[in-house]
């Protein structure tokens, strides 16, 4: 990527199709999620360096973004790039069509004061395993946020995306694409036609 | 009658005391008439009044064992046969609830591999909401003839089972919306109303019988119910689901172990051995899935019993009615003889729950077991237990 930050690179990029973003920081492998999205989505995994979140920051990236990503794209953040994402959607919502949260860290104060104002749809996940982040904690961010699903992932810790990429991959899949109405499914029962 | 220990059986824990002994009336609501064995049961000879009559006689039962003091009443889930017709368990428990005005209303279980998991959480909320917060939630896998019920693959069991039994507890306890990623099961938004009135959710049995299931019993802090079994099985069972409580930080009590045992109370043993022996000719009374062999046969290849196959198999098989008392699997005879044999579960099992299965076919005499129990048993066991 030819951005206009030393902060922030493009890692890899796979398959066609609407523009997902999956933020992690630098020196991660991609994520075991990319095969799974790659079927349906243009999926970029961005590596973004130690700077803290900060609307700043958020500029930043949506800079950088806009270089490869001209329309709104999903943007996929884990529990080190979360709190970043969430200033993105808040700076920059035209950027995001919305957002997938994977075992994010509490709010902090500043975001907790933004966070109404961040109308882009949100789905947040969190392990049913995961002690540090806890799907309890999940309700903080249903009730900041206005527009916020929340899913639990079973038998998952934090590294849900490593442990069970196809759960992830699919629940987040389905999100991005339908957002709101993902509550409602579209798959068919029928066995035998 | 046998008066003295168990055979072989040695004296081998040392009890750890809580509340008083509990008794609990298990009345299967088994079909009083006439049908045929195996499973499943063909319709051909169903009786439509006799239906009516048997859950009329199954809830005056009920009735009767709250009235005369049991503490629980408990009721199963068993499906396609005349052994027993709940087989929707919190159907016959809503109208308990009109009735069981002072017990514990103990639905032992839902067989929730094969359920909604979400329905299950709802239902439960539903009794706990109608009783004011008398209800026990069992949770079990159900004996394996029930996968045919809905066709689910028994080789899955276990992992639906456990995945499970977690949305239930999510589902009460989690106030927001929430979706659910699973490996059996997935949902979108899970909300569910009316909440349980226990906080943070009732009590939850499962069984225990086999080593797999009393180890995640032990491990989640679940209570252990053991039922199809005797007391050297028994003592096995609760020996491992202590050793791995105390491994995973706890120690459970007496009153986390339910102990279900067949049962008749007659004003002399003469009399109760006599009435009990004439049921033999009415119907099955043996495990659903023995009663069909091609069955239990694809259900074992399929994976379902485990790593301790041949005692989960062993501990269906029919028995003679001196060896069942011998072993404990069944206490029969007049009050002081039950006492004794009762006294002997608790002492070498230290199970503080007994589940007594009421022969619940034998009209009046049914009716006078239950009341001997409330009378002269009830107050004895409540002796047992106290610290």
């Amino acid at each position: 990527m030819n951005a206009p930050s030393p902060h922030i690179r493009l890692r890899d990029e796979a398959g066609q199709g609407p523009a997902v973003v999956i933020l992690q920081p630098a020196g991660q492998p991609v994520s075991k999620i990319v095969p799974d999205l790659a079927r349906d989505y243009r999926v970029l995994t961005v590596e973004v360096g130690a700077t803290a979140a900060s609307p700043g920051a958020a500029q930043e990236l949506a800079a950088a973004l806009a270089h490869i990503v001209p329309e709104p794209a999903g943007v996929i953040a884990g529990n080190a790039t979360a709190p970043l994402a969430l200033w993105l959607a808040a700076e920059k919502p035209d950027a995001v069509a919305a957002l997938g949260l994977i075992a994010p860290p509490p709010l902090d104060a500043a975001l907790r004061e933004k966070a109404a104002a961040i109308a882009t749809a949100t789905l947040v996940l969190f392990g049913t395993r995961d002690a540090a982040n806890p799907p309890t904690a999940g309700r903080a961010f249903r009730l900041a946020l206005p527009n916020c699903q929340m899913l639990f992932v079973y038998d998952a810790t934090g590294a849900m995306a490593e442990e069970r990429p196809q759960a992830v991959a699919a629940a987040l899949d389905e999100f991005l694409q339908r957002r709101e109405k993902f509550i409602v499914t579209t798959r068919s029962g029928q066995l035998y036609p | 009658m046998p008066g003295g220990r168990f055979r072989n059986v040695p004296r081998s824990r040392t009890t750890v005391k809580s509340a008083p002994m509990k008794a609990a009336l298990f009345v299967p609501v088994r079909y009083t008439g006439v049908a045929d064995s195996g499973w499943p049961v063909s319709g051909g000879k169903y009786s439509i009044d006799t239906a009516e009559k048997s859950m009329a006689a199954a809830m005056n039962q009920f009735k009767l064992a709250d009235e005369v003091g049991f503490d629980w009443v408990t009721l199963a889930e068993h499906h396609y046969s005349p052994f027993s017709l709940t087989p929707n368990p919190m159907v016959i428990a809503g109208a308990m609830t009109q009735v069981v005005k002072r017990a514990k209303i103990a639905l032992l279980g839902a067989n929730i591999p094969i359920l909604n998991p979400v329905r299950v959480a709802e239902e439960f909320a539903m009794l706990d909401t109608m009783t004011g917060g008398r209800i026990i939630a069992g949770m079990l896998r159900g004996s394996p003839n029930e996968y045919v019920t809905y066709n689910i693959n028994p080789a899955e069991s276990r992992g639906r089972f456990e995945e499970a039994m977690q949305i239930i507890r999510m589902a009460w306890t989690e106030t927001e919306p929430f979706g659910w990623q699973g490996r059996y099961y997935e949902y979108r938004t899970i909300s569910i109303w009316p909440r349980p009135v226990q906080q943070p959710h009732p009590r939850i049995f499962m069984s225990g019988s086999s080593p797999e299931s009393g180890e995640f019993a032990a491990r989640n802090r679940i209570g252990l119910g053991l039922a199809f079994t005797n007391v050297p099985q028994a003592q096995k069972s609760v020996e491992l689901y202590r050793r791995v409580a105390a491994e995973a930080g706890w120690t459970p009590t007496d009153d986390d172990i339910i102990y279900r045992v067949i049962t008749h109370v007659g004003e002399t043993d003469e009399d109760a051995v006599h009435a009990y022996s004439n049921l033999s000719k009415i119907g099955p009374r043996g495990s659903l899935t023995l009663a069909n062999r091609n069955l239990e046969s694809a259900v074992d290849s399929a994976g379902y019993y485990g790593k301790d196959r041949e005692g989960q198999r062993a501990r269906l098989m029919p028995r003679s009615m001196q060896e069942s008392i011998e072993i404990g699997s069944m206490v029969i005879g007049s009050p002081e003889t039950v006492c004794k044999q009762i006294e002997r579960i608790h002492r070498e099992v230290g199970a503080g729950i007994i589940d007594m299965t009421v022969a619940n076919d034998l009209g009046d005499k049914t009716l006078r077991s239950i009341e001997l129990i409330g009378e002269k048993v009830i107050p004895f066991m409540r002796t047992l237990g106290t610290a």
